[in-house]
């Protein structure tokens, strides 16, 4: 009996050791195949291409439709969408890449961009592929923008600027004028005074801690003056930054902005933030691509940032953004880059896209969608309005994730009333120089 | 005797084989990367770019420079000291409940181990920052009776209790066992108390609570371990925030892993986290020689 147990047994194991030797050999044997069809490359074999992005769900049915499109028209490509929302993206993309798993085309954000490069060449640069990728449309500015020391990352899909989205509706009640020019400084603090005093459960801006930072950065731009710049050396002194911080404290003093401990947990849910959607709050610093997720409820409108007399710079940058960039380990490098071509320069992929990731990057294609009068109005004038009030493009050091982080924490505990401005000021200046110089030892 | 030798290896083999399945598991996902670890943790790693020895220099900055460090590790020390506890006492109270003889009693036993099979999901985490904001549905409710709003989850000196609260939703593999540890409590013991004249109070001191401390040591050590090991609830609901409030060791550990790519020092702080989790359950381990109680004299 017992022998018999023991040979059914030793039956089972040798079945299930030989069907998974058998299962990781047949495996390796359509793979292997699959790299020959890549040479022979026949017409009628399938090819598969991996297509990640994040956005929201205007921007997934519209890729979606893209994706339908061009397999239809290419029945040997077979294209696997893999989207999510932002949250958490970036750390997947970043243990694809270690992995070795990263799909062939991804969509990167312009300030990953340098931490990326610096660990590694992650993504072909487009002019390698110049016979299937046209890259002549695209201004040469947004091209410098994405590229590392000179190395083309990936191309723009769309470009991308922060404006002062409102509510129309919450504008017209409190009697604010729609004027695009309108807001500096001052006058954001007197209307938002006189805005929250009306109604206490409303507010005249948001701005989460993150686009706060950026607010700061904005208001000494106009300044000609940065935090930290492009060389990793600090470009304020204490006195700078407490000014700066002491407006923020204004801000918030003066219900001109609504309080972290309502709004922050909300920072890049915006399509979720109920404040907004309950039309209590005016405005906020966004950038234009949300613009669609914003005015689900109600009409918006933008305006321009608020703006020192006599500033040079306004401190808002055009960006190229959710840029297209094929993986540098993928296996089908060309017909990648023949995809995304068909997507950023041919007239059906133009049509089926819109404007899912901004306005068109390539003049033919912001053309094209003008025509057909498709491109969302209040996107186009954020970029309008950016071009008309220019700045200067963010650098390495701004967008450093060290960095930022040290900006974010002190906003945050100014914004908690935990630090004063001058306090958040001179700790912050020197928690940034002992990370710059902890930065250059590493490098 | 030779013969007699061989069979038993053979016996073993056949043992072997058939755990193999977890044995491969183990070695591929667990031990290879514990060990792993341990060599990244002396160098600057970054999952991408050849690691780097740097001797001990992760492990020094970690105590001598990194300001998140210590925050997260206060933070979490607070976490562990206030989630267990709550957990274990709502597991035991809910336990005392169901182990009452009431009609349809089973229904009630599944009904409330049911927010144990959502467990600490994501989906659970999004549904707890819905009903804790400030416009959520904590706050409607508490405004039907005029109590003002609460910022629940932005309010740093708040938020850590709203995140343990999730894990004291969680109560119910805590709440199972208890259940079955009353079920072996004999029934005599509380007879003859009740007839000595001992309270429902009373005898909850002196018989129940000495009858289960195996389980409350059993209890306390898993819970204890895991509270130690939290990231869901702080990464989906506030992020870590307000102001740090809530930036629990995992959450510190997976940004610089995950968001600033340094994997050699996050490899190292986990090395540490892990000897806290080790020193923190042999004290409890060896304490509970003092406090819990064994028929069989309990040596283990």
């Amino acid at each position: 009996m017992r022998t018999l147990k023991r040979i059914v047994s030793l039956f089972f194991i040798s079945c299930f050791l030989l069907f998974s030797i058998v299962g990781c050999g047949s495996k390796q044997d359509t793979e292997s195949s699959n790299g020959k069809d890549d040479s022979t490359a026949k017409k009628d074999e399938t090819i598969e291409l991996r297509f990640s992005w994040w956005g929201g769900e205007a921007r997934h049915e519209g890729t979606l439709a893209a994706i339908d499109a061009y397999m239809k028209e290419n029945p040997n490509i077979k294209i696997e969408a893999e989207y999510s929302g932002w949250d958490g993206y970036y750390q997947k993309l970043v243990t694809q890449l270690a992995g070795q798993t990263a799909p062939d085309i991804i969509q990167i954000n312009y300030n990953w961009l340098y931490d990326l490069r610096r660990q590694g060449k992650f993504f072909t640069d487009p002019r390698d592929l110049q016979d299937i990728i046209d890259i002549s449309g695209f201004s040469q500015a947004s091209l410098d923008a994405i590229s590392v020391d000179g190395e083309l990352q990936g191309l723009p899909t769309g470009l991308n600027a922060v404006g002062m989205i409102y509510n129309k509706e919450f504008f017209k009640k409190n009697n604010i004028p729609e004027d695009i020019d309108y807001w500096n400084w001052d006058n954001l603090i007197e209307v938002g005074k006189r805005v929250h005093e009306a109604d206490p459960n409303q507010y005249l801006l948001n701005e989460f801690p993150n686009s706060l930072t950026s607010l700061v950065d904005m208001y000494l731009e106009q300044q000609d003056k940065e935090i930290i710049k492009g060389d990793f050396t600090l470009g304020v002194n204490v006195d700078e930054l407490t000014e700066a911080y002491e407006y923020v404290q204004k801000l918030f003093d003066n219900g001109v902005i609504a309080p972290f401990e309502i709004t922050a947990l909300f920072q890049d849910k915006t399509e979720q933030f109920p404040k907004w959607l309950n039309g209590e709050i005016g405005m906020f610093m966004q950038v234009a691509s949300v613009v669609p997720a914003l005015s689900n409820n109600f009409e918006v409108g933008v305006v321009r940032v608020p703006l020192k007399e006599g500033a040079k710079s306004s401190g808002v940058s055009i960006n190229a953004t959710n840029i297209f960039a094929v993986n540098d380990n993928g296996k089908h490098k060309e017909e990648a880059a023949k995809f995304i071509n068909w997507m950023l320069n041919h007239e059906d992929g133009i049509n089926v896209l819109k404007d899912v990731r901004g306005v068109q990057s390539t003049e033919n294609g912001r053309k094209i969608l003008l025509d057909a009068g498709i491109v969302n109005p209040v996107i186009s004038q954020t970029i309008d309005i950016a071009s008309k009030y220019p700045g200067e493009t963010s650098n390495e050091a701004e967008l450093n994730s060290e960095l930022k982080k040290i900006k974010y924490q002190y906003i945050e505990m100014l914004g908690y009333g935990e630090l004063s401005p001058s306090e958040a000021a001179s700790e912050m200046l020197e928690v940034l120089e002992e990370k710059i110089k902890e930065l250059q030892a590493d490098n | 005797m030779k013969q007699k030798y061989k069979k038993r290896r053979m016996k073993d083999y056949v043992g072997l084989l058939y755990i193999s399945p977890f044995i491969i598991g183990f070695l591929i996902f667990q031990l290879y990367p514990f060990i792993s670890s341990i060599i990244y943790s002396f160098t600057d790693f970054t999952m991408i770019k050849k690691p780097d020895f740097v001797g001990f220099s992760n492990y020094i900055n970690m105590f001598t420079k990194d300001r998140d460090f210590w925050n997260s590790v206060k933070v979490t020390f607070k976490y562990v000291l206030m989630a267990v506890p709550m957990k274990l006492i709502f597991a035991l109270f809910i336990a005392m409940v169901l182990n009452m003889k009431l009609k349809s009693i089973n229904f009630f036993r599944t009904i409330y181990y049911l927010p144990s099979i959502l467990g600490g999901s994501v989906a659970v985490a999004v549904m707890w920052r819905f009903l804790f904001m400030y416009d959520g549905l904590v706050n409607n409710f508490l405004g039907v009776f005029n109590i003002p709003p609460v910022s629940w989850l932005g309010n740093p000196d708040i938020s850590l209790y709203t995140i343990g609260l999730l894990a004291v939703w969680q109560f119910g593999s805590s709440m199972v066992l208890f259940l079955a540890g009353l079920k072996q409590i004999p029934e005599n013991l509380y007879e003859a108390s009740a007839i000595d004249g001992a309270s429902k109070v009373k005898q909850f001191f002196v018989i129940t609570l000495p009858m289960l401390t195996p389980i409350i040591l059993f209890n306390m050590v898993m819970q204890t371990i895991s509270a130690f090991q939290e990231f869901t609830g702080a990464f989906v609901i506030t992020n870590g925030g307000p102001m740090k409030s809530t930036y629990l060791y995992g959450m510190m550990l997976y940004d610089n892993a995950f968001v600033h790519f340094k994997m050699g020092y996050a490899s190292a702080q986990s090395w540490i986290l892990f000897f806290i989790i080790v020193t923190i359950t042999a004290i409890l381990l060896k304490s509970s020689k003092r406090w819990a109680y064994y028929e069989d004299g309990g040596d283990f």
